[in-house]
């Protein structure tokens, strides 16, 4: 079919090099370089030996290799840990941003002005780690809501920082988390007190820049009883044809009648078509629903990334507790994707919703790995999990490993997984309407994403739309 | 409007049309009747240009343009409609969207812009109600969880919001209950003009109390081996197929 | 008949010595091995499994027993095996049948062991090899529609731990069909350790039904590889009914080799006590035009463990694959649990392909509505799960077996 040979040859439309000079540390990993990097940042006594701790243990663990992706193991000391774009000082409005950075923020279609304007989010723009402008903050102030970036966090409320971070990844978790936890640059704190509903979505887009960095960032939200936030993440990063590491680690903690609400666009640059360059992007994100009654929702619409490791998760731990994971992931040339979910039931009557769409073109491989975990505890937990995979051409590959673990006999889950491709008959109902082939197969999987993309706010959904469309359009030609 | 001459068509090496004779002016209902096996449906599916479908000689011509060598969507584009026998369900995209696509991709074709939502809507709230289709049916995803008469019913609203200059009914009459079958015919019946052409293919007679033909042609094994006013079809129903099979050698065309 | 010994080889020597190396690099997996996540073979091992069982000779009337109670005729071609030695078979001979057991001494016969079932793709299967000292092989000739049923019954009946190792080499010729039951169970209460691997080779356009019922005793661990090759329009049917054990660990490996070639597995567990069954299935589609389908039902009791473990493996350009795959469970005690992992590796993408798998309760709806219609609870209960079991026992195309089988869901689930 020849959609297949023009999806093959899609290009990446933020594949642009902002021109700003970087403050950056030397190459490498050592006790040195984090205790550079902590005392760069300001950083407590506390939380240079928290780091040390995590680097120490990361010393002792050896890199996962039980996921269906392959790559060349990236080396650690050929990574620069710390890239500050300048200028580093506090800005107060947009004027003060350098034009080149907002020139940066146009071509990614986020303008603060439009953003700001149009549909009153909040923007935290993190590039190449930190943490360059939080807008809408006095507004959120009001409302006791703290939104800012993790370093000021750190230096604005330690006492928050320090008793939540850790809590849901400890550094122990996994080798990426350790080493983020060792090595993390910036990143955004959220915080919304008891009983507020935070009034409008929170935003970061990340971005790495420079060359030869990695990007580690750390995000942490905690919602106080009876909150609500609904918080977008979004990525991108310039074409090169090294492999860049992202190893992010998002934390979140729901109390009792809390509700959060994540939402991903990843759009990292994944690599050319010959699979040359992209982003290695490994990392953890889990939330607790730590009280009754509390909610946690990850959305996610991956198209990005040469490697895709990525397992957004909910402890359920309070009673009645709810945990959702809506995920599309595109792969498409030589990208990889071995992404999921678990969701751990401790908590009686916790319910657990699991919707993942894989679709895999070109050469790529797209696995969806996921854990139903119902522990003795949990009294009638609910699990319901779909998992579909759509192929676009035969050298693609897709892949589902559901885990289902079940120690309560009150327990009921469920779990469906199909596997096909685009129905030539659905091709043709459409052409004899008159679409032609490139929209016809634009509609039909939009309409096969569209379980996920319901649960994007509305602009998100909208550019998810855009970016799934692009990344088979652009493609076909 | 339509010409088609000696066309000769197989499916996976079998020769199902052979040597096929067919002419359609603006106005006309032609009616296709045959039994099961006589080549309906590869008929209207070549028509349209389904995969599969080799033409191994003839031609196509529609408005003097060769039809064989269009696309499907181009054939589309061009005014040919094909009312499905079985339609197509197309999970989580949604009718008024997929319509919508429809209706521009043609409009770019023939060098218009989109068209207004306002009338766009205003459109499809007309034809709806001629169509008797529930309003909630076009916020739902394309034929997914209709009913067989309500996938016929979206099958002629979509051929009233397109407009196309010639219509091939597939079979649009199986598996209708008489209601749906009085709501579908009333729909074309209104939908018939001096500019436009349908071709209603169709097993039985009942359609073709509603949907009244012009002439009615029997296709048998391949061929049209018989042409007649409308009272052929009430013929046909009363003697069966057998009749037709029995006097192999009567073959006559009636040119209206 | 018994076939003559052919010439002397060192094959088998040759495939114990590769399999001995193989296990002393890899050892018994463990919890670490992906395929034994759930199935640490380690926390069940026993040093006196490397011991040979003693050579008691089965009572009479104890085997005759066990034939009422498996439905067993004296119409069925009748094999019986003795803590893996052969002591009875068809004393007539069977028309379009041969037969044989062969040691390193006596030569190989039409088929050697692992070719289908390979000590490399599977650690027990390493060490099945390693131990392995004799096989058992049958011929069906092409064409041979075989009335019979071909039963073959392996008795356990030990007074000391041991192992017990049997191997079999069932190939079918073109065109035929045969029907096949197999009965593991043992009637000795030592500790001890069975381990048994099928390899079958079915020629273009053969059909098996190949039912597989066991109960072991709760010391008893069975290790039972099924390892078939299914070549162009063949049929491989495989109907498994787990009744008990200490452990069950069942490895069955269907690959579709030939276009046209179909795979039917239906699996029902019944787990009680301190049982850990585990059924490891894959489907491994490698060619196009393929079709696949599985059934696993399991009803948990006591403080067992049930683990489902399924994979539909499709290689690159086996297109126009069909294959699906099902698991349901129902928990009946609060200490029992289960892990299922069904899994989807696909590399072509003109394929159909689905699996689905649920856990739960007895549905409770259900119950009441026969508790309303005056149905006490035990009752209700026994009757709601036969309705979950049968779907699974309906498959088993023998009237005489899906009767045997009802008998004993309805002891079994009283």
């Amino acid at each position: 079919m020849e959609i297949i040979e023009e999806l093959t040859s899609g290009e990446y439309k933020y594949g642009f090099v902002t021109d700003i000079a970087s403050d950056n540390a030397p190459k490498g990993l050592s006790e040195e370089i984090i205790r550079f990097i902590s005392a760069k940042k300001n950083e407590p006594a506390w939380l240079l030996e928290k780091r040390l701790e995590a680097y120490r243990h990361w010393l002792g663990m050896s890199e996962p290799d039980w996921a269906m992706v392959k790559y060349k193991k990236p080396n650690f000391q050929d990574i620069i840990y710390y890239a500050a774009p300048k200028p580093k000082k506090q800005l107060n409005s947009l004027d003060e941003v350098d034009p080149e950075l907002l020139r940066t923020f146009q071509k990614l279609g986020i303008s603060l002005e439009e953003q700001k304007r149009l549909s009153g989010v909040a923007v935290d723009f993190v590039m190449d780690s930190v943490s360059v402008k939080t807008s809408f903050k006095e507004k959120l102030a009001e409302l006791g809501i703290i939104f800012c970036s993790f370093s000021e966090a750190v230096q604005e409320h330690p006492q928050l920082v320090q008793k939540y971070m850790g809590t849901v990844v400890p550094h122990t978790d996994n080798f990426y988390a350790a080493l983020n936890s060792a090595v993390f640059t910036d990143g955004s704190f959220c915080y919304i007190p008891k009983g507020v509903r935070c009034p409008m979505e929170l935003s970061t887009y990340f971005r790495i820049n420079s060359a030869g960095t990695g990007q580690f960032e750390r995000t942490l939200i905690v919602a106080d009883e009876g909150a609500y936030v609904s918080y977008l993440e979004g990525c991108t990063a310039p074409m090169r044809d090294e492999n860049q590491l992202h190893a992010a680690v998002v934390e979140i903690v729901a109390m009792k009648d809390a509700e959060v609400k994540y939402s991903t666009v990843q759009n990292w640059y994944p690599g050319d078509k010959d699979g040359k360059g992209g982003i290695f992007n490994f990392v953890t994100k889990r939330g607790i629903c730590l009280g009754n009654h509390s909610k946690i929702s990850w959305t996610q619409v991956e198209t990005g990334s040469a490697v895709t490791w990525k397992y957004p998760s909910v402890i359920l731990k309070g009673d009645n507790s709810i945990g959702e994971f809506f995920s599309v992931a595109v792969t498409n040339n030589h990208q990889q994707a071995d992404t999921g979910t678990k969701m751990i039931h401790l908590g009686k009557n916790t319910r657990s919703t699991i919707v993942s769409k894989g679709i895999s073109c070109g050469y790529s491989n797209n696995s969806y790995r996921g854990l139903v975990k119902v522990h003795k505890s949990a009294e009638n937990a609910r699990n319901f999990s779909q998992c579909d995979s759509l192929l676009m051409g035969d050298k693609c590959g897709a892949h589902t490993f559901p885990y289902i673990e079940i120690q309560n006999p009150t327990a009921i889950v469920e779990h469906e997984a199909t596997t096909s491709k685009v129905g030539e008959d659905q091709i043709f109902y459409c052409k004899q309407r008159g679409i032609d082939n490139e929209k016809a197969i634009g509609l039909i999987v939009n309409g096969y994403c569209k379980d996920v993309f319901d649960h994007l706010p509305m602009e998100f959904a909208v550019e998810a739309q855009k970016l799934l469309s692009l990344s088979l359009e652009g493609s076909v030609g | 409007m339509l010409s088609i001459k000696n066309l000769k068509a197989s499916v996976e090496g079998k020769e199902i049309l052979k040597g096929l004779n067919l002419e359609v002016k603006a106005g006309e209902v032609h009616a296709i009747m045959g039994p099961n096996g006589s080549g309906k449906s590869t008929l209207a599916s070549v028509l349209s240009g389904r995969d599969g479908y080799e033409v191994t000689e003839g031609e196509i011509l529609f408005e003097g343009k060769n039809l064989l060598d269009m696309e499907p969507e181009d054939r589309a584009r061009e005014g040919v409609f094909l009312a499905f026998q079985y339609p197509v369900e197309i999970p989580g995209v949604s009718n008024i969207n997929f319509l919508k696509t429809a209706v521009n991709e043609i409009r770019s074709y023939r060098g218009l812009g989109p068209m207004e939502p306002k009338e766009f809507l205003a459109r499809v709230k007309e034809k709806q109600k001629m169509m008797e289709l529930d309003g909630r049916l076009v916020n739902r995803s394309v034929n997914e969880g209709f009913s067989g008469g309500e996938k016929k019913r979206n099958e002629i609203f979509q051929m009233a919001m397109l407009e196309p200059k010639l219509a091939i009914l597939d079979e649009t009459d199986s598996g209708l209950d008489i209601d749906a079958l009085r709501v579908v015919s009333a729909g074309v019946n209104q939908l018939r003009s001096p500019h436009n052409a349908f071709i209603v293919v169709t097993h039985y007679q009942r359609l073709l109390d509603y949907i009244v033909p012009d002439v009615v042609h029997v296709l048998y094994q391949g061929r049209i081996v018989k042409s007649g006013p409308k009272e052929l079809a009430l013929e046909l129903e009363e003697k069966g197929y057998d009749w037709i099979k029995s006097e192999p050698g009567n073959i006559s065309h009636i040119n209206i | 008949m018994l076939m003559e010994p052919s010439t002397k080889t060192d094959a088998l020597r040759e495939l114990r010595e590769r399999a001995r190396l193989l296990f002393q690099k890899d050892g018994l997996p463990d919890k670490h091995h992906e395929e034994y996540k759930y199935c640490d073979i380690t926390r069940y091992w026993d040093n006196a499994f490397a011991q040979q069982p003693d050579t008691t000779a089965p009572r009479e009337h104890n085997l005759q027993a066990l034939l009422e109670k498996w439905h067993i005729s004296p119409d069925d071609l009748l094999f019986v095996f003795v803590n893996g030695e052969l002591i009875l078979h068809p004393e007539q001979a069977i028309p379009g049948i041969v037969y044989r057991e062969s040691d390193e001494n006596s030569g190989e016969g039409e088929s050697a062991p692992g070719t289908i079932a390979k000590p490399e793709e599977d650690p027990l299967l390493a060490r099945h090899y390693a131990v392995l000292q004799k096989y058992f092989s049958l011929q069906v000739s092409p064409k041979t529609q075989l009335g019979q049923t071909l039963v073959f019954l392996h008795i356990s009946d030990v007074s000391a731990p041991c192992g017990i190792s049997l191997h079999k080499c069932l190939s079918i010729g073109s065109l035929s069909e045969v029907s096949v039951k197999q009965i593991y169970c043992s009637t000795g209460g030592a500790k001890h350790l069975v381990h048994s691997t099928d390899e079958w080779n079915l020629m273009p356009g053969a059909t098996v039904h190949n039912l597989r019922i066991q109960e072991e005793t709760p010391e008893a661990i069975l290790l039972h590889h099924t390892c078939a090759h299914v070549q162009t329009d063949a049929n491989m049917n495989d109907y498994l009914i787990t009744l008990s054990g200490k452990l069950v660990r069942n490895n069955t490996v269907f690959q579709l080799a030939g276009k046209n070639a179909q795979s039917h597995l239906y699996g029902l567990y019944l787990t009680g006590d301190q049982m850990l069954t585990d059924n490891h299935t894959l489907v491994d589609h490698r060619v196009s035009d393929c079709y696949s389908n599985e059934l696993y039902k399991g009803i948990l009791d006591g403080k067992s463990t049930a683990v489902f473990n399924g994979k539909i493996f499709v290689r690159k350009d086996a297109q126009k694959t069909n294959a699906y795959q099902s698991n349901k469970n129902i928990l009946l005690s609060p200490q029992s649990s289960i892990n299922t992992k069904p899994q989807l590796e696909i590399f072509a993408d003109d394929v159909k392909c689905s699996h689905g798998t649920s856990t739960g309760r007895l549905d409770e709806a259900a119950m009441f509505y026969l508790k309303s219609r005056g149905i006490g609870e035990v009752q209700a209960r026994r009757l709601l799960l036969m309705a979950f079991a049968d779907d699974m026992a309906d498959k088993i195309p023998s009237e005489n077996d899906r009767v045997m089988l009802r008998g004993i869901l309805e002891n079994r689930l009283a």
